[in-house]
C-alpha cells in the first residue's frame, strides 16, 4: 500500500483511495475503540464516526503519522461516546476476537498448539481479567496504555494521537501501568510458570 | 519499597526512553534491589500480557459508500443555530441588565424620589375627598401614596390619629408601612357597605396643607425616639416643617416605571422566543 499516494488521492476526493485507507486501518482503529470502550457496539459506532470524520477532514491532514491522526479522531470519538453512553448493556469482546479462527502473532504468546481445554479456559480468564482491569482505568490512561502496550505506538505517536505533551504521555502511561500492576496481581497465578521465568531471565 | 518515582523510572526504562545517566543509575539499583527487580518483572509481564491480547475483528467494513460520500461532500445549508444562540445570549444579558438597573434604581432612589412628590402634593390645591384610606405598599409606593392620602383628606376634620402617627413613624423600619388618616365626617352611604364613598372635590388651601404637615412634624419625640425611622421620610418632611411656604411647586409627573416594565416584559418575551427558536434550529 502506497500510503502517501492514497492519502493524496483521498484528499482530492477519491473515495476508492480513502476506502483503501479504511481497509488498511479499520482493524487497528476498531481494536483501539473496543479496548477503550470495553464494548463492541459502541466501539463500532465510534469507529464509523471516526472514519466519517476522517473523510470530511482529510484535507486538513498535514503529514506526520496517518495512524496517529486516525487514532486521535477515534480516541476523541470514544471519549464523546463514553460521555454520552449511560448504562448500556455490555457485549463480550470474545465473540469478536479472531483467536478462534487461528492464532495471530500476538495471541500466539498465550496459545499453544497443544492447548488443552483447561488451558483454553485459563487463557480466557486471563484475557477477561486484563480487559476488566483496563475498564477500571480512567479513560485517558486507558487510551494511552492501549496505544502503547496493545497497539505498540511510541511516545511521539501517542502524544500526537491524544493531543498531549510527551511528558504527559509518559506520566499517564506510568500511572496506568502501576494501576494495572496492582489490578493484575491475582491474574499472575493463572499464568504458566514459564511465562514469568522467561521475563526474570531477561534481567 | 517501590515508590511512584521508581515505577516512573521502570516504566520509562521499559520503553527504552531513559537518558544514559538515568539508565546506568537504574541498572545499578536493579542489581542490588530485588524488590525493584520484581517490580520491573511485573511491568514486563503485564506488557506482554497486553501485547498478547488477540486482535479484535471488526464486525463489518467501515468503508464509505458513494452515497455516503456524496452526502458528506454536499455543503450543509446555512444554519441559523449559531446566530440564534448568540442573539439569545445577548437578549438574556440585556434582560438581566435591565432588571438589575430597575432593581438598583428602586433601591437607591426609591425613598429620596418621594421628597419632591410629597412637597408637590402638599402644595397642590387639587384635593379630593376621601373617607379613610389605609395604604400599605413598598417603600417607593409609601411616599407616593402617603402624599396622595394627605392631600386627599378633607381639610377641616383631618387629624392624624395617634396610632396612625406612631404607625407611620415607627413602622417605617419595615419595608411596608401603614398610614391612616381619619376623616370622621365621611361615612359610607347606605347600602354601599364598606366601599369608599364617591370622591367629593374639596379644594385645599395652602394654609390647610401647611397645618397638616405641621401636625405631622409636631411629634419630635416619636421621631427622635424611633431608632428605625426612615431617613427618606425625614428628608421629605423636614423642608416642609421649616418653611412650608417656600416649598417649590412641582408638576406631579407620572411614575417612570411603566416604560421600564414594558421593556422588561418585551425583553423577557424576546428571550423566550429566541430560546425556543434556538432549540428548534438545533433539532
Amino acid at each position: 500500500m502506497d500510503e502517501p499516494a492514497l492519502i493524496h488521492a483521498a484528499q482530492r476526493g477519491d473515495l476508492n483511495a480513502f476506502n483503501g485507507l479504511v481497509l488498511a486501518y479499520q482493524s487497528q482503529v476498531f481494536s483501539l475503540a473496543c479496548r477503550v470502550m470495553g464494548e463492541a457496539d459502541s466501539a463500532a459506532d465510534a469507529t464509523q464516526e471516526a472514519f466519517i470524520s476522517a473523510y470530511k477532514h482529510i484535507t486538513y491532514y498535514r503529514g506526520g503519522s496517518f495512524r496517529a491522526w486516525l487514532f486521535r479522531i477515534v480516541t476523541n470519538a470514544c471519549y464523546d461516546e463514553l460521555r454520552r453512553r449511560k448504562r448500556r448493556p455490555a457485549v463480550s469482546l470474545d465473540e469478536l476476537t479472531n483467536s478462534d479462527d487461528g492464532p495471530d502473532d500476538a495471541s500466539a504468546l498465550l496459545v499453544s498448539k497443544e492447548e488443552s481445554p483447561e488451558a483454553y479456559v485459563q487463557r480466557r480468564e486471563v484475557r477477561d481479567a486484563i480487559q476488566n482491569c483496563l475498564d477500571h482505568l480512567p479513560a485517558d490512561m486507558r487510551a494511552v496504555v492501549v496505544m502503547s502496550d496493545v497497539q505498540g505506538l511510541d511516545y511521539a505517536e501517542i502524544a500526537e494521537s491524544v493531543g498531549t505533551a510527551l511528558g504527559t504521555v509518559k506520566s499517564r502511561l506510568s500511572r496506568a501501568r502501576a494501576r494495572l500492576r496492582d489490578c493484575l496481581q491475582n491474574v499472575r497465578e493463572l499464568l504458566p510458570a514459564a511465562y514469568r521465568l522467561e521475563e526474570e531471565s531477561i534481567l | 519499597m517501590t515508590t511512584p518515582r521508581d515505577l516512573d523510572l521502570l516504566s520509562t526504562h521499559l520503553d527504552h526512553a531513559l537518558s544514559p545517566n538515568d539508565q546506568a543509575a537504574l541498572e545499578a539499583r536493579l542489581a542490588r534491589e530485588p524488590e525493584l527487580r520484581a517490580a520491573l518483572v511485573d511491568l514486563r509481564v503485564n506488557r506482554r500480557l497486553l501485547r498478547a491480547l488477540p486482535a479484535i475483528k471488526p464486525p463489518r467494513n467501515f468503508t464509505l459508500t458513494p452515497a455516503q460520500a456524496e452526502a458528506l461532500r454536499r455543503p450543509r445549508g446555512f444554519s441559523l443555530f449559531p446566530a440564534l444562540r448568540l442573539a439569545t445570549a445577548f437578549a438574556a444579558l440585556a434582560l438581566a441588565f435591565v432588571l438589575f438597573t430597575d432593581w438598583r434604581t428602586g433601591t437607591l432612589t426609591g425613598g429620596a424620589a418621594s421628597a419632591p412628590e410629597i412637597q408637590s402634593a402638599a402644595q397642590s390645591n387639587d384635593a379630593a375627598s376621601g373617607g379613610s384610606a389605609e395604604i400599605a405598599a413598598s417603600p417607593t409606593s409609601i411616599d407616593l401614596f402617603a402624599s396622595s392620602a394627605i392631600t386627599e383628606a378633607p381639610p377641616a376634620d383631618v387629624a392624624l390619629t395617634p396610632s396612625a402617627k406612631a404607625g407611620a413613624l415607627e413602622d417605617t423600619a419595615t419595608p411596608s408601612a401603614e398610614f391612616s388618616i381619619a376623616a370622621p365626617a365621611m361615612s359610607p352611604p347606605p347600602g354601599v357597605g364598606g366601599s369608599l364613598p364617591e370622591p367629593t372635590p374639596a379644594p385645599m388651601t395652602q394654609d390647610e396643607t401647611t397645618r397638616i404637615m405641621v401636625a405631622l412634624t409636631e411629634t419630635p419625640a416619636v421621631m427622635t425616639d424611633t431608632t428605625h425611622t426612615d431617613s427618606a421620610t425625614q428628608v421629605a418632611l423636614a423642608p416642609l416643617a421649616e418653611n412650608p411656604a417656600s416649598a417649590p411647586v412641582a408638576e406631579p409627573g407620572p411614575p417612570a416605571t411603566p416604560t421600564l416594565r414594558y421593556v422588561e416584559i418585551a425583553l423577557a418575551v424576546l428571550v423566550g422566543a429566541l430560546a425556543l427558536a434556538t432549540w428548534l434550529a438545533r433539532r
